[in-house]
């Protein structure tokens, strides 16, 4: 065991290095779902002098008007005129003078470049008039040739302004809806066409990586209303009625290997299924539970033989794998105060000195092993 | 268990499920509002919508093991059927801030399957009504439930009023009831709720030994049987639930919440928990939150969760340590009996490495002591992931290894998907290997490789279909197929 502890440190420790030591130093990206992909086929360069001492509404006609992120504030050909008047002379279609700005042009043919909208509400308008500038939100394209969706905001930058729940800055609101697209039952579009939107992994711990599937319970537990901003109880169910399989929880083969890891019970195997009904409805049927049909019985018993000593510190450690094949009767047998091993008893230690408080709170299940036997200091 | 004929009730989800698909389609087609068009549309000025979302899936395969002399072939249909109606309030939809929603689920799960002696020469029915004195497998081939059926005002700041079947949860895990819930949160710094109604148990959700009666089985029985007269099955009790919650203060500095929760039936408590949890993130890049849950009746601590979250640039570190005791509620003789916690550390990095790709590694140690000092368990197991993400093609690959008390599990798993505008394709494949602590001969490897596709078939509508080939020398080949039919839209 501790070689193992010492290889499983080490392991991290090397992949921790490894990681550390590739890292960059990289904030996150622009989401590609919010900004989906862009074609560019323009040249541009906003760090030439002479485009830097413009100022931005200069090409970008209308932008401090802007109300809604559909619309587009590419500068049109007309804007670039008053400089590049000689490269729009239509008269002299050549690579010198369409390729000046059209990548890749001849002066015949120009490709086409494609700026598909964001994915948001968004108002230039109402920003610009609340004294944000342009710089605030698009820092670095001073320094960039072709701006492209990597110099839109991230989520995390608007997040200086618009932070909910006294996170980020509270000067403007934080409600999920003033940016993100929403369904009319209120909740945001998260699925779109080709991809689907997830929070950024710096959100309330929300990222929805592979550890997410262990943590969700908890998050949802701190976090509910947020979760109900993007799902319904509808995706709860849908995992968690014990009918589906994801496969994200149950990997392939799953019905082979479900027994070492029910064991282990590492992702809660009653979080989604009733061991009453959902296992033993299968290990019946197999003949692998004493409820089992006659005919579907086997002839080896389940349990090898050493079993029998053990089965108290399996018990204790897993009831729930009990449980998938066997109900109370069979625990009756020989634990009731009647049965056969009457007297091993399954309480705690000391549990005579309090059991009253539970017979009072609810004396079925000291009915069902005690019968009318109950111990006086009991009743 | 005597042979029977074959008892197969009509497949009511194939009308059901015709009738999702009618619909659905012809729906998809008007609808404009939930368009894939990637434009920032306004909200439309209607003030009522329907939205549809159905789902039908049929699966195939067969379940046999090495101890068992009986095969059988799982033939399942399961099909639900989800209808919402969002009403907005107010003159002017687009500035609503009331709404009425209701939202109601039907499911159907109809079993076709047969169960047969390995050589296939007998078979017998797993619903055999006649046979009053062995466990029936399946009480009926043809279930129906009603996940969710409810009313809801919402509004603003965080006020939401229902009624009707429906899921809550809190740090003590979900349940779900027919009865009222209403929540408000008046300020950033307070929200409350409360809840109370009786708890649904005879359906499929909901069934976990913290939170529904357990014991028996508690099947939903054909109204022409008596349940006296069937062994091992019993109707649930009534058992009601009721709770509240509570969250007080700002992330910034510290949120505290708190619940309590008790459950009740016709002879008595059968269930008391409370918690509390605190959330902070005093710095953008570190989150902290914990939550603590007891049982009132003992003052046990049934469930513990503590987690460190570092991010910084694009990496993130995280310590969690989770405490959890397996014990049931006090409805059942479980109840009384001595589980031990079970308590795990894990620690979690991951980052990005060479061009589009992203590896993890994850470290777990596991601590219980279910007998005397000389049995406590220690396990420890690690798991390093990578994953390729370039445009619309994502591969990954990962594998994780348990070793220590419990015996050794192994395994390595390689998904890949490519998604196109209309549909994705996949492709999966795992090598498992696992010891079985009590019987050596079961000792194997599992090898499994599965195919699959989803398609768009409008753009509403999608069917998906995935077969999954696997090899182990438990079960030797099995093939699972399933196909699936979603139905989603507004109108």
């Amino acid at each position: 065991m501790t070689r193992l502890l010492f290889g499983a440190t080490l392991l991290l420790v090397g992949a921790l290095a490894f990681t550390a030591g590739s890292q960059r130093d990289r904030a996150a990206l622009p989401s590609p779902v919010v900004y989906p992909p862009q074609r560019i086929a323009l040249r541009m360069d906003h760090a030439l002098p002479a485009h830097a001492r413009l100022r931005c509404e200069r090409c970008h006609e209308g932008a401090t008007d802007s109300t809604r992120a559909n619309e587009s504030l590419i500068p049109r050909e007309a804007s670039c005129a008053p400089c590049h008047d000689a490269q729009l002379d239509r008269e002299q279609r050549s690579a010198e003078t369409c390729g000046t700005c059209h990548v890749g042009s001849d002066g015949t043919d120009v490709r086409p470049s494609s700026f598909p909208p964001a994915r948001l509400h968004f108002s230039h308008q109402q920003h610009a008039r609340e004294g944000v500038r342009c710089l605030d939100c698009h820092r670095a394209i001073p320094n960039r040739q072709v701006a492209t969706a990597m110099d839109l905001p991230t989520m995390e930058s608007c997040w200086r302004c618009h932070g909910t729940a006294g996170l980020g800055g509270d000067e403007a609101s934080g409600e999920c809806s003033v940016c993100h697209l929403g369904e009319p039952d209120g909740r945001i579009r998260t699925r779109f066409g080709e991809a689907e939107m997830l929070p950024p992994r710096w959100l309330h711990g929300m990222d929805h990586d592979r550890d997410f599937l262990v943590r969700h319970r908890w998050v949802a537990a701190d976090q509910g209303e947020l979760c109900a901003e993007c799902h319904t109880e509808s995706e709860c169910l849908a995992c968690h009625d014990g009918r589906v399989r994801p496969s994200s929880i149950h990997p392939a083969d799953f019905l082979t290997n479900h027994g070492p890891m029910a064991r282990r019970d590492e992702n809660r195997c009653t979080s989604c299924h009733t061991t009453q009904r959902f296992c033993t409805e299968c290990h019946s049927r197999l003949g692998l539970s004493p409820m089992a049909a006659p005919a579907a019985r086997s002839g080896v018993a389940f349990h090898p033989p050493a079993f029998v000593d053990a089965h108290g510190v399996e018990a204790r450690r897993s009831m729930t794998t009990c449980t998938s094949c066997h109900a109370e009767r069979d625990c009756v047998v020989c634990h009731g105060a009647r049965g056969i091993g009457a007297g091993l008893s399954p309480h705690p230690a000391g549990y005579a000195g309090r059991c009253r408080d539970d017979y009072r709170r609810n004396p079925r299940a000291c009915v069902t092993c005690h019968g009318d036997a109950i111990d006086t200091r009991c009743r | 268990m005597r042979l029977a004929l074959r008892d197969r009730p009509l497949p009511r989800g194939v009308l059901l499920l015709a009738l999702g698909a009618a619909f659905g389609v012809s729906e998809a087609q008007a609808q404009t509002w939930t368009s894939d068009a990637p434009t920032a549309r306004d909200e439309p000025a209607e003030r009522s919508f329907w939205q549809l979302d159905s789902d039908a899936s049929f699966t195939a395969y067969a379940i046999a093991s090495t101890l068992s002399p009986v095969v059988f072939e799982r033939r399942r249909f399961v099909e639900t059927l989800g209808l919402r109606h969002v009403l907005l309030l107010g003159d002017d939809p687009r500035e609503a801030r009331y709404r009425i929603e209701t939202s109601v689920a039907l499911r159907v799960d109809q079993d076709f399957g047969q169960d047969c002696l390995r050589n296939r020469d007998v078979c017998y029915d797993p619903v055999v009504p006649s046979d009053d004195l062995v466990y029936q497998p399946l009480a009926r081939r043809t279930r129906l439930d009603v996940p969710t059926f409810h009313v809801e005002l919402q509004g603003p700041r965080g006020l939401r009023v229902r009624a009707g079947r429906q899921v809550a949860m809190d740090a003590a895990g979900m349940f779900r009831f027919d009865g009222a819930r209403a929540a408000v949160a008046p300020f950033e710094w307070l929200a409350v709720s409360a809840q109370g109604g009786r708890q649904v148990r005879p359906g499929s959700f909901a069934g976990s030994p913290g939170l529904g009666v357990q014991g028996s089985i508690h099947l939903v029985l054909p109204e022409s049987l008596a349940p006296s007269d069937y062994a091992y099955v019993a109707e649930p009790p009534r058992t009601f639930v009721y709770g509240g919650a509570a969250e007080l203060g700002v992330e910034r500095v510290v949120r505290l919440r708190g619940f309590a929760r008790e459950l009740r039936d016709d002879d008595g408590l059968v269930l008391s928990y409370a918690g509390v949890g605190a959330t902070s993130r005093p710095h953008r890049a570190l989150l902290l939150r914990g939550d603590l849950v007891w049982e009132l009746g003992d003052r046990e601590l049934v469930e513990a969760y503590g987690e460190a979250s570092v991010h910084l640039a694009d990496t993130t570190t995280r310590v969690r340590v989770r405490h959890h005791v397996p014990r049931f509620d006090h409805g059942s003789i479980w109840g009384f009996f001595d589980p031990v916690p079970v308590s795990q550390l894990e620690v979690a990095f991951d980052a990005p490495a060479m061009g589009d790709v992203r590896l993890g590694v994850i470290g777990r140690a596991r601590r219980s002591a279910p007998g005397d000092e000389n049995t406590v368990e220690r396990d420890a197991g690690g798991e390093l992931w990578g994953r390729l993400q370039r445009g619309a093609w994502r591969a990954e690959l990962r594998g994780f290894l348990w070793a220590g008390s419990l015996s050794p599990v192994a395994a390595v798993l390689g998904e890949s998907r490519r998604v196109f505008a209309r549909g994705a394709v996949w492709a999966r494949a795992s090598v498992w290997r696992f010891d079985d602590p009590w019987r050596a001969e079961r000792d194997t490897n599992s090898v499994s490789v599965a195919l699959g596709g989803a398609f768009q078939l409008t753009r509403a509508t999608r069917f998906a279909l995935d077969a999954e080939w696997a090899h182990s020398a438990l079960v030797r080949h099995r093939l699972r197929v399933l196909f699936s039919f979603l139905v989603r839209a507004w109108k």
